[in-house]
């Protein structure tokens, strides 16, 4: 593996080929998790693991694996990591495991897991793979927290809970402003990374079709 | 190095292809066996590690919850070794812990080990609900447990009242699922600083009432959180489900309130 090949694998899935915005892989929980920073923060990380040690894990058994049972033989890789994240998350940092709820389990569900175990893991060696299942996971967190920044600064005047709108501009306090209710909801989710997905577009040439 | 690694690799991938055909049946089978096995054996040892941690957390997590009801948890204090602070907070300030019945009357058991959802899918008669003393000098609490639907999933929490029983001293409430921003936002403190100091209103089907943003406010009434209806809702029909629970129990403390007060007055006339 020469580093060149490397770096190109890694820088990819930020922008020609990223998950979320070209793939279009993943939009549930990009709708689900981004209403606060916070947890489309760690919703990141935990998925950035486990389709790194997903993508590790199917690479070294990737000849040993009978075709007819490949997608359950990966299921139960990702199922048994998000499991194992589910878990630790709950024992050391309880808060955070709270906060997240249900969606660590809906990791299990994502379609990049599966995706990229299918499209790269089982064709390449691991050190590749890993990278690829690291990079793909942050091509992810990266547009989930682009997304949650712009749903929480407008939606509830706050960044990462931090109030940033001062509270003196607010109607309730005699000023001017109100909070905008419909990008806390579901349907605008799916607008702002419309338009991520245009901006993306007009700027990058090579994802545009004739 | 790596070159070397991957030589053997292959070697040793080919050596296998040669063996046995990693298609057929046979194999299929018993590598699905195999790997379950591995599966099952990791997770298992995984969450047997984890779960005392998992419990204490839990633990702490009520504790915590119960004594913020009561309204002594100090944020700043809780953040360094706040497993430490809250046992601590808990065995100071909780003085006592019992369970009663619909009645009101007392009955054998853990109240911190009770688990209400459990308790409110039993026939009435025979529930066990949890009651938490708070006592700090004269000052003395009651805290019952709440236990209810939301949206999505439960809504559960805890409610002080003031020694009348009538006056609200604080609330907690948390949630299993509801949507983050909308209806989890009953956990946040601005939503359940409202509840301090309401009072119950005993004639209404609802003794809380949580009502559209906006509108006028009274002793019985609190804002309910926009975009957030059903899961409003829930917190009242909480409210009003589990305290009509706690009736027989509020009932024969405030008489025995009122008779004390009246042997009291009495002294005080034969002085």
């Amino acid at each position: 593996m020469s580093s060149n090949n490397g770096l190109k694998i890694f820088t990819a899935p930020f922008n020609n080929s990223n998950p979320v915005t070209v793939l279009v892989l993943g939009i549930c929980s990009a709708l689900a998790v981004t209403v606060k920073l916070q947890p489309a923060f760690v919703m990141a990380i935990s998925v950035t693991v486990v389709t790194g040690f997903s993508n590790l894990i199917i690479s070294f058994l990737r000849n040993t694996i009978p075709n007819s049972i490949r997608i359950i033989v990966q299921l139960l890789v990702i199922a048994t990591l998000v499991i194992l994240v589910n878990e630790i998350l709950k024992a050391y940092v309880y808060d955070v495991s709270k906060q997240l709820s249900v969606y660590v389990g809906l990791i299990i569900t994502n379609c990049i897991l599966m995706g990229r175990l299918e499209a790269f893991a089982l064709g390449n060696k691991p050190i590749p793979s890993f990278i690829d299942g690291i990079a793909n996971g942050m091509g992810y967190g990266i547009i989930l927290i682009i997304v949650a920044f712009i749903r929480e600064l407008f939606g509830s005047g706050t960044v990462f809970g931090i109030t940033i709108i001062p509270e003196s501009w607010y109607v309730a306090n005699g000023g001017f402003y109100l909070n905008n209710g419909l990008i806390i909801l579901p349907p605008m989710a799916l607008i702002i990374l419309g338009c991520i997905i245009w901006l993306h577009r007009s700027v990058n040439k090579d994802l545009q079709e004739k | 190095m790596e070159n070397n690694s991957d030589i053997n690799n292959k070697q040793d991938n080919s050596a296998k292809q040669k063996k046995i055909n990693i298609n057929g049946s046979a194999y299929t089978v018993a590598y699905s066996v195999i790997i379950v096995v591995i599966v099952a054996v990791l997770l298992t040892v995984a969450s047997t590690a984890l779960k005392p941690a998992q419990k204490l957390n839990q633990e702490i997590e009520k504790k915590e919850n119960i004594l913020k009801t009561a309204g002594k948890v100090d944020k700043e204090k809780a953040k360094t070794d706040k497993a430490k602070y809250i046992t601590e907070e808990y065995a100071k300030y909780i003085s006592e812990s019992f369970v009663v019945d619909i009645d009101g009357n007392k009955k054998e058991g853990d109240a911190f080990s009770i688990e209400l959802k459990r308790e409110l899918a039993k026939p009435e008669a025979e529930r066990c609900l949890p009651v938490f003393i708070f006592r700090n000098g004269e000052q003395l609490r009651y805290i019952f447990q709440l236990h209810g639907k939301g949206l999505w999933g439960s809504i559960w929490g805890y409610v002080a009242f003031e020694n009348d029983l009538n006056t609200i001293a604080g609330v907690v409430f948390d949630h299993e699922s509801e949507t983050p921003g909308l209806g989890a936002e009953i956990t946040a403190e601005i939503f359940q600083k409202q509840f301090e100091s309401k009072k119950i209103d005993e004639e209404n089907q609802f003794p809380i009432i949580i009502q559209k943003p906006g509108g006028k406010l009274n002793s019985h009434t609190v804002d309910g959180i926009s975009g957030g209806t059903i899961t409003s809702r829930g917190v009242q029909q909480m409210l009003a489900d589990n305290l009509k629970l706690y009736k027989g129990f509020i009932n024969k403390i405030k008489s025995e309130n009122k008779d004390n007060y009246i042997e009291m007055n009495d002294k005080n006339q034969e002085l």
